[in-house]
């Protein structure tokens, strides 16, 4: 049954991965997808055109901002960073996912004998 | 067409073991920088252009430290990287969803958005017309033949055309419409304008059959339903996709990089 309350599981996951991710620190588009990566084994994986869209869609939000640095002899980045919004937003949807992903092991534990 | 490594402010020059010739990479950022010319900002581009380089560079730093030799790393980011006019569309969409906050944007799409409002706004002014058309007093026929000169080409029992500026209009506007209102839809929108007018024209035709069932037992509705279905929706379609390559190419023609940009 999708509700209102997990509809965002199942549109804004990545979403809800990238804020994750920022709430450490700011990181770099490709650090961001890397780091995914990495943590998952190898199961979560995001090209560019996957996870731009995702940042851009973030950053209208307001709740990370692109920061762009330019080091010197080197070519620019953009660097993102939580808002203090988005870090709100990263918490609830923690919490949120884990009282939801609590749930679905309970019942598959209990059905599963 | 080969380009000069050094032509290509895109590829950055610390990356060693590079020939002065262009590499696939060169090309592969050369092709997306191309796609996405004219199309956007020029800041914007240099934007995209610096991140799309960067994620590249980064890729091919990490498989080079996993012992992969360059040459060999940069093959297999640009393979996973994609397909380069897809990614500048991607890009492109991106750039003109986010450029003004609106929730119907956000639910719908701004292109979705914009192709409803000029085919909503161009079928209204048809029904309101329409009314007027209908309820004023019936117009002579404006062709320069006497009856007996009609009858003579259409002759009995066909019934005797009608051509008056109100039948005219009421004929012509409709036939007329998807290709005028698809143009103006494709012009505005920059990527995937077939598609987004296609929702669109969805959305209106399902608002015709609607009224068209309220008007039962006249059918004329539903045949303007059906007829927006058949003939709108394919036709919508495809002025907005050829409005929108003609104008992406003719502003990849127009485009002359900013002095400070080369």
């Amino acid at each position: 049954m999708r509700t209102k309350k997990n509809a965002f599981f199942i549109n804004g996951g990545p979403s809800m991965l990238v804020l994750t991710l920022l709430r450490e620190q700011g990181r770099y588009g490709y650090d961001i997808a890397k780091e995914l990566e990495k943590i998952s084994a190898g199961k979560l994986q995001f090209q560019q055109g996957t996870l731009y869209p995702i940042l851009h869609k973030l950053e209208k939000a307001n709740l990370i901002q692109g920061l762009w640095e330019y080091p010197e002899g080197e070519r620019a980045r953009r660097i993102y960073v939580l808002t203090e919004q988005g870090r709100a937003e990263a918490d609830r949807q923690i919490e949120a996912w884990t009282e939801y992903a609590g749930a679905v092991h309970q019942v598959i534990r209990e059905t599963s004998g | 067409m080969r380009f000069s490594r050094l032509a290509n402010p895109w590829v950055s020059e610390p990356v060693s073991g590079i020939s002065s010739d262009a590499t696939p990479l060169d090309l592969h950022l050369e092709e997306i920088d191309r796609c996405l010319r004219g199309r956007v900002g020029e800041e914007e581009r240099q934007h995209l252009m610096n991140e799309t380089a960067f994620w590249i560079e980064r890729q091919i730093r990490d498989d080079v430290l996993t012992g992969v030799s360059y040459d060999e790393a940069a093959q297999r980011a640009i393979a996973r990287h994609g397909k380069p006019a897809f990614l500048a569309d991607r890009m492109v969409e991106e750039v003109f969803e986010k450029e003004f906050a609106s929730p119907l944007y956000d639910r719908f799409g701004r292109g979705v958005c914009l192709a409803a409002a000029v085919f909503g706004l161009g079928n209204t002014i048809y029904l309101v017309l329409l009314q007027l058309t209908v309820y004023l007093p019936s117009q002579r026929a404006v062709v320069p033949f006497s009856p007996a000169e009609v009858r003579s080409i259409f002759p009995e029992p066909l019934p005797y055309p009608e051509v008056s500026w109100q039948f005219l209009f009421t004929v012509g506007y409709p036939v007329l419409a998807p290709f005028l209102l698809g143009a103006i839809a494709g012009w505005g929108i920059p990527v995937n304008a077939a598609r987004a007018t296609f929702h669109a024209i969805l959305g209106i035709v399902l608002c015709s059959f609607l009224l068209g069932s309220l008007l039962i037992p006249n059918t004329s509705g539903l045949l303007y339903a059906v007829f927006q279905t058949v003939f709108w929706l394919p036709v919508g379609c495809l002025a907005a996709y050829l409005a929108s390559s003609i104008r992406r190419k003719r502003r990849q023609r127009a485009w002359k990089p900013l002095p400070e940009a080369r």
